[in-house]
């Protein structure tokens, strides 16, 4: 390195240090300022150079004075245009939006800020992970928000990888680019097994806990969710205007399941996770309450988005057994 | 690298700019290329406008795109005789360029065929370099630029013209950076390698013949053959003669320079009177000589005087050049050699019968050389001759057939009948071709000589005077000499330029317009088209600037400067200023994350506000007419002062 010009030298550097200098782990946005930015020509800027010399050789060699102002004009425009293109990220600031959990094997979907704090729009600025394809933008105003999705291949946290930022805009001659990474995860559930929940009443792996009462005894009164049959709804009081209740009973869909990690022994970790976020998600469906007992937590019963999502995070971040 | 363009949707705006910033770039060449050439550029253009306009594009197939390639070929062969030189490659650019739009489909295709597109931009140049040309020119750029700028675009980015507005702000943000290149950079005199031969054409002016005829062609046109800016006063119109090749031969008809061998270094003539000091600046005539004001005392470097005081040059005169003359107007020139009393005796045999008897009659009849000058020039004023710019056809004997026949002659019949004459009457007599008169413009303070004022004229050697000027065009027509060729047939201008003017202001303000449109198109040539190395070093020397190495550093300074600037004050102009209210409401929420509650970056106001009041549902009443106040003053279009004050009291008052 020590031969080439300072120039392609500072370039050089910048590009090999690239991962130290591409993230900041502890805030969740990051403007990109002057030191984030590299900008590289394209293989449409060699090309135009090569352009610019032949004009040059050819104004040279007629003497031609105008096509010496059309040489420089272009020359010049191709130097404001490295301005442009660098502007276009300089001062950008990007944050992270919110990353909802998504089953493995499915996509996850980051959402990011950009925000442009500078009167002048940005145009065509292009947002990647390193192999799905870029989202595209302008940015006119103060904020916009993009979505970007990536592969999941494991249950847990998965952290948000590296993205490039890039922008050749306008001319396309030169390229700009950052690298960021944010301190930003997505929580990923495990791969629900194909095996359903068993019908309700035959008694999965799962093992059916009918606490005290059995039969169709009716054993009380709860708040109404979607899904509970309507002939188990309260009408009496609701006509009273009361809040609908569904009735209770004892031996009916909406006993309470159990369903124990002990009880799928058989099953190797992944595979038992797999199982149980299935019934998890079977019986969130079919309006059962559900508990999920694991050798070092157990959630009691209980239905609805935030608890399925409490049973299907611990699943998803249950500590794989420690190989060899 | 590519792929970073890979994801780019051609959209079909893209297209239709491109087509339209061709057609600009090509237009100009639609007639001077062959009739078959141009015809099948334009339906190459109008083939892929039409597939534009299909629901899908479907290109023509790879094969008969190829056949199309050898056909195009072989034209542009048939026709130039050869796929390189100047003419062959403009017409091969246009035709490859024409034959890329039945393939484009890639970013890369585009690309090329705007950076091509450039390339054709600046042939349009080659020949013609006028303002006009330029700023066409300067649009086709403009044009091809907001192309490229359409493709690097994403598609919904629109209002459509959006690329015009970017492509102008670059333009202007290019301009200074472009003066800086246009006037530092280090120029070196071409060319670099031989031109092909038909690298400078189409230009126009006085030859080394002359028949009857040939100097009243050029008489009709406008062109400007050479501007001159005078030191000190502007010399007189009727001792305005600038002085082109000197012509001995002749074969009754046509008259040639003859022997050129005879340069000879030791001319001299005895000046009289004081000289006159100016500046030439010369169009391009692809001949071998300069101009100089009758007589020319120094020679510019790049020429020398020859025997027949005119100034030749090494190599043709391909480029406007720029020199310093001195002359003058008063002089006795010195004896004459045998050899050049037989050439300026020489007469043709067998031609113009008449009109050598009557040159012999005079010499019979008077006494003195003078004296038949004389008798010849009362000869022509007396006789009906006239002076006209359409003379009859002659035939084989044409001083004869001028003299007794038609009487009605340009300046050439004139001169080259007297010399006949003279030359039978045993006077050594020799053409001499050029320019008489010219404009002066009074707003640039110069004189423009066109092609209209080309003139011939004779020379007469007289025993103790030497050479003496004698014009018999100006027995015949004296207006001519005295005003100009325009005001010799202004009824012929007048016509041809189409405006007649009555009133007398009119005609003086489309003078002036006219004047200042010529004097605009000196500067030009002065600044833009004249700047070469030579004036390059001569006016960055003035700034002491001396070698190429400090130019080139100074450079690259300046570049580096005006570019830095622009950066600077395009940061600087562009950051957003917050307004009172955002600032009131930074302030809010700087407040509450004193207590633990951070506003997250995707978390609206509304949102926030929510949140904050389940987590202090205490505060709730104070931080709803917040949010409310701050929402109406953000949201809505119009608002008081007093309610941002109100704002600002009641987040001040806010007690955690």
């Amino acid at each position: 390195m020590k031969y080439l010009p300072p120039l392609i030298e500072n370039i050089a550097t910048r590009l090999f240090n690239v991962e130290r200098r591409s993230g900041n782990a502890r805030s969740d946005s990051i403007v990109l300022t002057r030191r984030r930015i590299y900008i590289l020509p394209t293989y449409y800027g060699v090309l135009f150079a090569m352009l610019l010399m032949l004009l040059l050789v050819g104004a040279t060699n007629y003497n031609n004075s105008l096509g010496f102002v059309l040489t420089f004009l272009l020359t010049s425009i191709g130097l404001v245009s490295i301005i442009h293109t660098y502007r276009n990220l300089l001062q950008l600031k990007i944050s992270t939006g919110k990353a909802s959990a998504v089953f493995c094997g499915s996509m996850a979907t980051f959402h990011l800020q950009l925000e442009n704090r500078d009167k002048r729009p940005r145009y065509n600025i292009c947002a990647r992970f390193k192999e799905t394809s870029p989202a595209i933008i302008n940015i006119n105003d103060e904020m916009v928000e993009i979505k970007l999705t990536c592969t999941t291949t494991q249950r847990g946290w998965q952290t948000m990888g590296r993205i490039t930022i890039d922008s050749v805009f306008p001319l396309g001659l030169c390229r700009a680019w950052s690298y960021i990474t944010l301190p930003k995860s997505c929580l990923i559930y495990p791969l629900p097994a194909i095996q359903p929940l068993p019908p309700i009443g035959k008694g999965g792996g799962s093992g059916k806990e009918n606490s005290q009462n059995g039969g169709d005894d009716f054993i009380g009164y709860r708040d109404y969710q979607p899904g509970d049959s309507p002939r188990h709804v309260n009408w009496k009081a609701a006509a009273h205007g009361d809040k609908l209740h569904t009735k209770r009973f004892g031996d009916n869909e909406s006993s309470e399941l159990w369903f124990e990690w002990d009880s799928l022994s058989a099953l190797e970790t992944e595979s038992r996770l797999s199982q149980l976020c299935r019934w998890i998600i079977d019986a969130e469906q079919n309006g059962v309450d559900y508990g999920l007992r694991m050798p070092d937590i157990t959630i009691r019963p209980g239905q609805g988005d935030d608890h399925q999502h409490r049973c299907l995070e611990v699943l998803a971040l249950h500590p794989s057994p420690v190989s060899g | 690298m590519k792929k970073h363009l890979a994801h780019i949707v051609i959209s079909r705006n893209t297209t239709l700019w491109l087509l339209t910033s061709l057609l600009l770039a090509f237009a100009p060449h639609i007639l001077s290329l062959p009739i078959t050439l141009s015809t099948l550029c334009l339906i190459f253009g109008i083939w892929r406008f039409s597939i534009e306009r299909r629901a899908t594009v479907i290109l023509p197939p790879r094969i008969f795109r190829a056949l199309l390639l050898c056909a195009t070929l072989v034209i542009v062969y048939l026709h130039y005789g050869t796929l390189f030189g100047r003419e062959a490659g403009v017409a091969l650019l246009a035709c490859m360029l024409a034959l890329k739009l039945l393939e484009m489909r890639s970013v890369r295709d585009y690309i090329i065929a705007i950076l091509l597109g450039y390339f054709l931009a600046v042939t349009l140049v080659l020949d013609n370099q006028t303002l006009l040309i330029a700023a066409y020119m300067l649009i086709v750029a403009f044009m091809l630029t907001a192309t490229l700028i359409d493709l690097n675009l994403p598609q919904k980015s629109k209002p459509i013209t959006i690329n015009l507005k970017i492509t102008a702000k670059l333009f202007a943000q290019a301009l200074p950076v472009m003066l800086i290149l246009f006037f530092l950079f280090p120029r070196i005199p071409g060319p670099l390698w031989s031109l092909p031969d038909d690298a400078h054409s189409g230009t126009t002016g006085i030859s080394d013949e002359m028949s009857m005829g040939s100097i009243s062609n050029l008489s009709l046109s406008n062109k400007v053959a050479f501007r001159v800016a005078f030191e000190e006063t502007v010399v007189d119109n009727n001792l305005s003669y600038w002085r082109g090749p000197v012509l001995w031969k002749t074969d009754g008809k046509n008259w040639r320079t003859g022997d050129s061998a005879h340069i000879n270094r030791d001319i001299s003539y005895r000046p009289m009177g004081n000289p006159i000091n100016y500046t030439v600046t010369l169009e391009p005539h692809n001949q071998k000589w300069l101009y100089g004001l009758d007589l020319p005392a120094t020679a510019p470097s790049l020429a020398v005087i020859n025997r027949n005081f005119q100034l030749v040059t090494k190599t043709e005169i391909k480029e406007l050049t720029r020199y310093k003359m001195s002359s003058f107007s008063e002089y006795q020139t010195g004896p004459l050699s045998s050899n050049e009393m037989q050439r300026a005796l020489q007469l043709p045999a067998n031609r113009n019968s008449r009109a050598v008897s009557l040159g012999q009659q005079w010499q019979q009849q008077l006494q003195s050389p003078l004296a038949i000058v004389n008798h010849a020039l009362q000869y022509f004023n007396q006789q009906p001759f006239s002076y006209t710019l359409k003379p009859p056809l002659l035939g084989n004997n044409p001083v004869d057939e001028f003299l007794f026949e038609t009487q009605q002659g340009f300046c050439e019949h004139y001169a080259a009948s007297f010399t006949i004459l003279m030359r039978a009457a045993g006077i050594p007599t020799r053409i001499i071709t050029g320019y008489q008169g010219g404009d002066f413009n009074p707003i640039g303070n110069y004189l423009i000589v066109r092609q209209r004022d080309a003139h011939a004229w004779t020379e007469v050697w007289l025993e103790g005077r030497g050479w003496v000027r004698v014009d018999p065009t100006a027995s015949v027509a004296p207006e001519r000499i005295e005003d100009g060729a325009e005001s010799a047939f202004s009824e012929l201008f007048d016509r041809q330029s189409t405006l007649q003017f009555n009133s007398g202001l009119l005609t003086k303000n489309w003078l002036k317009l006219r004047y200042g449109w010529d004097s605009l198109n000196n500067s030009w040539n002065q600044w833009v088209i004249g700047y070469d190395s030579l004036k390059q070093s001569e006016l960055l020397s003035r700034i002491g600037i001396e070698s190429i190495k400090q130019m080139a550093v100074a450079m690259v300074i300046a570049v580096i400067t005006m570019l830095t600037a622009l950066l600077l004050l395009s940061m600087h102009r562009n950051r957003k200023k917050q307004d009172a209210v955002s600032l009131i409401y930074q302030r809010f929420c700087q407040k509450l994350s004193t207590i633990g509650i951070q506003r997250l970056p995707h978390e609206g106001p509304i949102d926030f506000t929510q949140r904050i009041i389940t987590l202090r549902p205490d505060i709730g009443p104070q931080i709803l007419q917040i949010n409310d106040l701050y929402i109406a003053l953000k949201y809505r279009p119009r608002h008081t002062q007093q309610q941002i004050k109100y704002l600002q009291q009641q987040v001040r008052q806010l007690k955690l």
